[in-house]
């Protein structure tokens, strides 16, 4: 079942037995998973299954209790967002990580602010890109110096992306991108994960929409009560296999 | 609406041509762009406020003699200042989403701990202003600490502190005044009752702190993450912000400027009484929330805990001016908190009507 053939890619980021614990719950149990240069790796599981977890632990927002995450083979530790986005991983958090009473253009600079003199806020330059990134994307809002809390579900999720985007990494997370969104919207955030497996980044979908994962996906993890169970290529499984594993633990 | 990633990359090379055609875009939906905005600037709970204070002043200035006068004016002014500079910081602790009791038992310790340094053991007043500063906020880090990194209320927290602040206060004087030794000089003392151009030194604190407050919140990285914590604590984390050191940070500044107020007051009178800052709690978050800062975080911001303090001020100054009891002042106080409240409640049903913006 351990199908992770050599692919010609080197490998960006790598996690060598992860292991988290909530109390007595063991939410991940020795994950090992290595994402590569211009790949798309969907990451799905039941409920549950530990997959937000796993990215909320190379996203900085949790430290593993065990295991290792290099990085271009070197081992680092993201004990903070900072950390993992200084080593080039952004995420687009399932919650999407979105402050409802703040505009546009701070949420899009959530956490690094752009500032003069350290700390006074360079809100021309915050506006000025906050504009030039969403106008890139095509993201139609009606200013960026409107509250988020205005926009709609498609508004928010487009804008958690385009952070993400922003912020140009070489490793991007994105859990659940597409679960608030119309068939139109999706469709437009798809367009993106593409466009950013084509300029050489690695991409970590989670998603329940297996029609998405098929579509996009170079490989496929599937994860059932915090184990990895399978490492499947794409091109070598069925939509039958992925639902049976999915849902029996078994092909 | 499908793209094929050909297309994708294509279209960013362009870029610039996109952004002119969005710019294009952007100027047809203008009106709409600008009503946001506009709507979400001007349709707010301040400037309700605003047209509340400009109505009571007029209203007061009308009807009571003597209100209207630089004088009175000044009154109005000093009556507000200490109230005013711990609502400033108390406004940063409620955008965070906490609250802090123990504000006006700080205060009443502060004053006490202050004459007790000095009349007991013959410390310099500059060193006791100091030494009372340094105690606000360790009292801050205390508070913040307990609530923030132990995870206990912060209601329960500071309303223990309120009561154990005031019983210290009780403890070290043996409920008497403390007065300063007679005669004693220090150029401390001008800072705290003394006058610049007229303006009373309280006063020019106050305004000092209105700004300099001001600023930080809406201008600064530090006052970002402020709003940043309050309005979704998670999302903050999640992107690097350092949530729980804010809040920390915040209690701290809320425990500095009682210890900064307690020192201007022993500075200004020379004195120091247990029940200083009796009933100032109420004082202070009344303002707060006349201001428009949601008790749920993420909102509000120094120029409305500004308007709010004035209120207040004008309303008991006013009554009094007027005629009626002092006591008039805590009922008209009362319903001034829950009319302010109600108007909320009906701005935010106009407000979300912006909704129709959303597409």
């Amino acid at each position: 079942m351990q199908a992770s053939a050599p692919q010609g890619q080197p490998v960006i980021l790598e996690t060598r037995g992860i292991t988290k614990r909530f109390g007595g719950v063991t939410a991940l149990r020795g994950i090992d998973m290595a994402l590569r240069t211009s790949e798309i790796v969907a990451l799905v599981g039941d409920n549950g299954a530990g997959k937000t977890t796993f990215v909320r632990i190379l996203s900085g927002v949790y430290e593993p209790d065990e295991g290792d995450i290099l990085i271009d083979s070197a081992r680092v530790r993201l004990d903070s967002p900072q950390r993992a986005q200084h080593h080039g991983i952004s995420t687009v958090f399932q919650d999407l990580a979105l402050v409802n009473d703040r505009d546009v253009a701070h949420n899009m600079f959530l956490g690094r602010e752009p500032c003069r003199l350290g700390f006074f806020i360079d809100r021309p330059r915050m506006i000025r890109e906050a504009q030039a990134t969403l106008s890139e994307l095509k993201v139609r809002l009606p200013s960026v110096r409107a509250k988020v809390s205005g926009l709609s579900g498609g508004q928010k999720q487009a804008i958690a992306v385009a952070r993400a985007w922003r912020q140009g990494g070489r490793v991007t997370l994105m859990d659940e991108p597409t679960a608030a969104l119309g068939v139109r919207e999706a469709t437009r955030v798809l367009d993106l994960v593409v466009t950013l497996r084509s300029e050489g980044h690695a991409v970590l979908l989670i998603s329940h929409n297996l029609e998405n994962v098929f579509n996009l996906a170079d490989r496929i993890v599937i994860l059932r009560h915090g184990t990895k169970i399978a490492d499947l290529r794409t091109s070598e499984t069925t939509k039958h296999e992925v639902v049976s594993l999915l849902t029996s633990g078994t092909a | 609406m499908t793209m094929s990633k050909t297309e994708t990359l294509s279209e960013k090379n362009s870029g610039e041509t996109r952004l002119i055609a969005a710019a294009t875009a952007a100027a047809a939906e203008a009106p709409s762009a600008l009503a946001v905005v506009l709507r979400e600037r001007l349709l707010t709970r301040q400037s309700a406020m605003t047209v509340v204070a400009i109505v009571l002043f007029s209203y007061f200035s009308l009807t009571a003699n003597h209100f209207f006068s630089w004088s009175n004016v000044l009154d109005i002014i000093r009556g507000t200042s200490f109230i005013g500079i711990v609502a400033v910081a108390w406004t940063y602790l409620l955008i965070v989403g906490e609250l802090d009791l123990s504000i006006g038992s700080l205060y009443g310790l502060g004053t006490i701990l202050m004459s007790w340094v000095i009349g007991g053991f013959g410390l310099d007043p500059w060193i006791a202003a100091g030494l009372t500063l340094c105690f606000g906020a360790l009292v801050g880090l205390i508070n913040g600490v307990v609530t923030v990194y132990m995870g206990v209320s912060a209601f329960v927290v500071t309303l223990g502190m309120l009561s154990l602040l005031r019983g210290l206060s009780f403890v070290i004087s043996g409920g008497y005044p403390i007065p300063y030794p007679y005669g004693l000089e220090s150029s401390l003392f001008p800072l705290g009752g003394g006058s610049l151009l007229g303006i009373p030194a309280p006063a020019i604190w106050l305004f000092a702190a209105l700004i300099v407050g001001g600023l930080v919140l809406g201008r600064t990285k530090f006052g970002y993450w402020v709003y940043a914590t309050g309005g979704n604590e998670l999302a903050a984390r999640e992107m690097g912000i350092p949530t729980k050191r804010i809040k920390v940070l915040v209690f701290m500044l809320v425990g500095l400027s009682c210890g900064l107020i307690a020192a201007l007051n022993g500075a200004w009178i020379k004195s120091a009484n247990t029940t200083t800052g009796n009933g100032f709690e109420f004082q202070v978050i009344g303002a707060v929330l006349v201001g428009g800062a949601a008790l749920t975080g993420g909102s509000g911001n120094i120029y409305g805990t500004f308007v709010g303090a004035f209120i207040l001020g004008i309303v008991a100054n006013g009554l009094v001016m007027a005629g009626f009891s002092p006591a008039t002042g805590f009922l008209a106080t009362g319903a001034i908190i829950i009319i302010a409240g109600i108007t909320d409640v009906v701005i935010r049903y106009y407000g979300s009507r912006a909704s129709v913006w959303r597409k």
